[in-house]
């Protein structure tokens, strides 16, 4: 009753809320700078509810983070990989899905960096798709509906029409890449904020070129080569002085190449490399001149000229010694075995440490001794490559070449105790270097030519379980499943095996079903079974 | 210099004895209360409404990198400690204040003493008292490291330890300097100009007391300092986020090295000062 009196109330009231009389004054004066406080926060609220494209930008970004870091654990947790995966497909996507280009006006410039996010979200989608999901569709589907979002942003443009080319040319049609080749010329510039090429757009006409000569439309193709010179020497002519110029210049030299109009690209890779900004490419530049020269115009004198250039003036480089062998090669074919021979040996006395091309050019030169009769330098010569050289190519080439001149001149013994040594070579070789990955290369070369040693002996078990091995060891290589072929046909001819021959087919079907060597291999099993 | 001593660790140990004592805490944790709002509002700088504010203070603190995620985050460390300068200021020089009250109300046993009636009747004076210590530790924590490397110069490893060592004990000293000004302020009713003349004075009675009982819980300071720097593994390999929490964990160790120095402070000014607390006037 007390309460509802207007006067005792105030007082009553703070007894009731438990305050002293200082307290609730206090309250009171604490609830007016609240109140300014709402006032503030609402004037603060108005005033930035003008725009959220920061807002939206920020959280893009947010969750491109999260999709990120998700990416990089199924990359560390390959053992939680399953979940996480989706996990990151489903953050890459709320990125697309979520934050539309639309949702910032076109002056602001935050759109610019929301398309260049939802273009990294997109090439972080298609990375999990194509290389987890094995879902390229998909990828390409991403792809496509964002390639148009990035327009300020080149370097993600580019990197995002790179992309789809690369699975346009595994997964779709030969007229889908032309397609999207024509889309990278018309909306990528050829050179980026730096003033740096786009070697995705200045190849993209002649890659055109290419692919419709490799469908058989040569008439398209010469049309489009024609296009192609076009856009070149408007290149070439705008970017006077600059690297835009040179790149054309090769970028032209290549049209040339692909029309079979060696003698021009030739003089236009030497345009090239003598403009003002060609200095870094040359090297490049005179390799590739240098083959043009050997290989398509048929001289092999120019390109020797080209390579001593290349030696002299780029001793230094990487593809110096190469150049060297390289001269060395042309003169051989040239016909000028004396001036070759010269060449090989400089290749030893400039670059003794290069042991590939050393033992490559010490190679070459028992072959020319073999060649031009002298065969006691022949042998001397394959023996010291053999013996110095083990795990090059050319080490591993060299005793069979040694047996194949002992067996031209009639001595079969000697012959066979070059193989017989070689396989005991071969096989401590491969039992060495078999458990370091790093030497897997050598490792199935060097079974490879055991396999021709064990042929050449006659040893065809020998040779059965090398090519058998060879292909359990190395079951993603190319050469595994002809191993098995080889196996199978050695097997039946050389063994009488037929029962052998048929399991090492089956084993073949049972691994690569996919190959059309494994439907040749079915029928060739029919073919053995309705025999016996 | 044994009495010092003595006096030091006997302020400690006092100090120490309040910790269970929410009415001690309570302006410590107002400040730490406003610090964390602030860095949660800080945390949303991109949402509309707060952005058009913030937005430029983060850019302008830290670049316009900072604007970006998840470099906000590594950021904003540096951001945070800037608009600490601020927060310290207008709200630390009042909490402080407050808290010196309530550790000599503590202390005396005062009854029906209201420190922070008389903390926001002299917070102008509080604001004022504080605003030179304040600016030298600003311009020590962010103008002097400019002036001695300049952009484009080749720092050390080891030039850089030597500055942020030499940094924390300049700024301990200058702390020390300005340590008793609020307390002759409200204790003795002195304006602020008077307050330090007197805080200096006093400073000379026990300068070995006064600069440890500030440097010793600042110590605590480096390790917090040394987790903040490595914003950037945070951010890599756990979470942004995170950064968040690491500042919250540092506001509440800055909460307990200022309860200590207050508690230590008040109490040697007590046992020091011939008739201490003599201007209080609590209505």
């Amino acid at each position: 009753m007390e309460l509802r009196n207007p006067r005792r109330a105030p007082v009553r009231f703070t007894h009731v809320a438990g305050l002293t009389r200082p307290q609730f004054s206090r309250t009171v004066r604490l609830g007016r700078a609240a109140r300014f406080a709402w006032l503030l926060l609402a004037t603060l609220v108005l005033a930035g509810c003008n725009g959220d494209s920061l807002g939206i930008r920020y959280r893009a970004e947010q969750q491109l983070w999260k999709g990120r870091q998700l990416e990089r654990r199924v990359g560390s947790q390959p053992e939680a990989a399953g979940p996480l995966i989706d996990e990151a497909i489903a953050q890459y996507r709320v990125v697309l899905d979520r934050f539309p280009l639309d949702a910032i006006s076109s002056e602001d410039e935050e759109r610019g960096l929301l398309g260049q996010i939802r273009g990294n979200a997109a090439l972080g989608l298609v990375r999990l798709l194509v290389g987890l999901k094995e879902d390229p569709e998909a990828a390409i589907a991403t792809l496509e509906g964002i390639r148009g979002d990035t327009p300020k942003d080149v370097t993600v443009t580019a990197r995002l029409y790179a992309e789809l080319l690369k699975l346009q040319s595994q997964f779709g049609t030969p007229e889908a890449v032309v397609e999207l080749l024509d889309e990278v010329v018309d909306r990528l510039p050829p050179v980026d904020a730096n003033g740096d090429p786009f070697p995705l757009v200045l190849e993209a006409p002649t890659q055109k070129a290419e692919i419709l000569m490799a469908v058989g439309r040569e008439t398209d193709a010469r049309a489009e080569l024609q296009v192609a010179h076009v856009y070149y020497d408007d290149l070439i002519e705008k970017g006077k002085g600059t690297t835009l110029e040179v790149a054309a210049l090769l970028q032209k030299a290549n049209a040339f190449v692909i029309g079979e109009r060696y003698v021009e690209a030739d003089e236009t890779m030497t345009r090239a490399r003598e403009s003002k900004e060609g200095g870094m490419m040359v090297p490049t530049v005179l390799q590739t001149q240098a083959n043009l020269r050997q290989q398509k115009i048929g001289d092999p004198l120019g390109a020797i000229r080209i390579l001593d250039k290349l030696q002299k003036e780029y001793s230094d480089d990487r593809r110096a010694p190469g150049a060297v062998l390289q001269a060395g090669i042309a003169y051989r074919a040239a016909g000028m075995p004396d001036s070759a021979l010269v060449l090989f040996q400089r290749v030893e006395e400039l670059y003794p440490r290069k042991t590939t091309f050393v033992s490559q050019a010490r190679f070459l030169m028992a072959k020319i001794y073999e060649t031009s009769g002298r065969k006691d330098e022949a042998i001397r010569t394959y023996q010291s490559v053999s013996t110095d050289f083990p795990r090059t190519a050319s080490g591993l080439l060299a005793p069979l070449e040694l047996a194949s001149l002992y067996e031209d001149e009639g001595n079969d013994a000697a012959a066979v105790a070059v193989l017989q040594r070689a396989a005991d070579d071969f096989e401590r070789l491969i039992r060495d270097l078999a458990s370091d990955p790093r030497h897997s290369e050598i490792v199935l070369q060097t079974m490879d030519y055991l396999v021709d040693v064990w042929t050449r002996l006659g040893k065809w078990d020998e040779a059965v379980r090398t090519l058998i091995g060879l292909a359990d060891q190395f079951p993603g290589d190319r050469r595994a499943p002809l191993a098995f072929v080889r196996a199978a046909t050695i097997q039946e001819e050389r063994l009488g095996d037929r029962e052998g021959a048929i399991q090492t087919l089956e084993l073949l079907r049972s691994r690569y079903p996919e190959l059309p060597l494994s439907a040749r291999a079915a029928e060739r099993i029919a073919e053995l079974k309705g025999a016996s | 210099m044994l009495a010092q001593l003595n006096l030091v660790l006997w302020a400690w140990l006092e100090s120490l004895k309040d910790l269970g004592r929410f009415r001690v805490w309570r302006p410590f944790l107002f400040l730490a209360l406003v610090q964390v709002v602030v860095l949660l509002v800080m945390t949303q700088f991109f949402r509309p409404g707060l952005s058009s504010v913030l937005a430029p203070l983060v850019e302008h603190s830290a670049g316009p990198g900072a604007k970006h995620y998840p470099q906000f985050y590594l950021a904003l460390p540096m951001v945070f400690s800037k608009l600490n300068f601020a927060i310290d200021l207008l709200v630390g020089s009042f909490a402080l204040g407050v808290a010196m009250l309530v550790v000599w109300v503590r202390i005396a046993g005062t009854k029906n003493a209201d420190p922070w009636g008389l903390g926001r009747r002299r917070i102008v004076a509080l604001i004022l008292v504080r605003l030179p210590l304040l600016l030298l530790l600003y311009l020590l924590a962010w103008q002097l490291p400019g002036l001695l490397f300049p952009v484009g110069v080749e720092v050390s490893g080891s030039q850089i330890r030597l500055l942020r060592y030499s940094t924390f004990v300049v700024g301990a000293l200058i702390e020390t300097f300005f340590v008793y000004a609020p307390v002759f302020l409200l204790f003795e009713r002195k304006n602020p100009l008077a307050a330090w003349k007197d805080a200096v004075a006093f400073l000379g009675r026990v300068p070995i007391a006064s600069f440890l009982v500030v440097a010793v819980p600042s110590l605590l300071q480096l390790p917090v300092s040394y987790i903040l720097r490595r914003a950037g593994v945070v951010v890599e390999t756990l979470s942004p986020e995170l950064v968040t929490g690491l500042i919250v964990g540092a506001i509440l160790i800055f909460a307990f090295i200022n309860f200590l120095i207050v508690g230590s402070v008040v109490r040697i000014y007590g046992a020091r000062r011939e008739n201490p607390g003599g201007g209080l006037v609590w209505s």
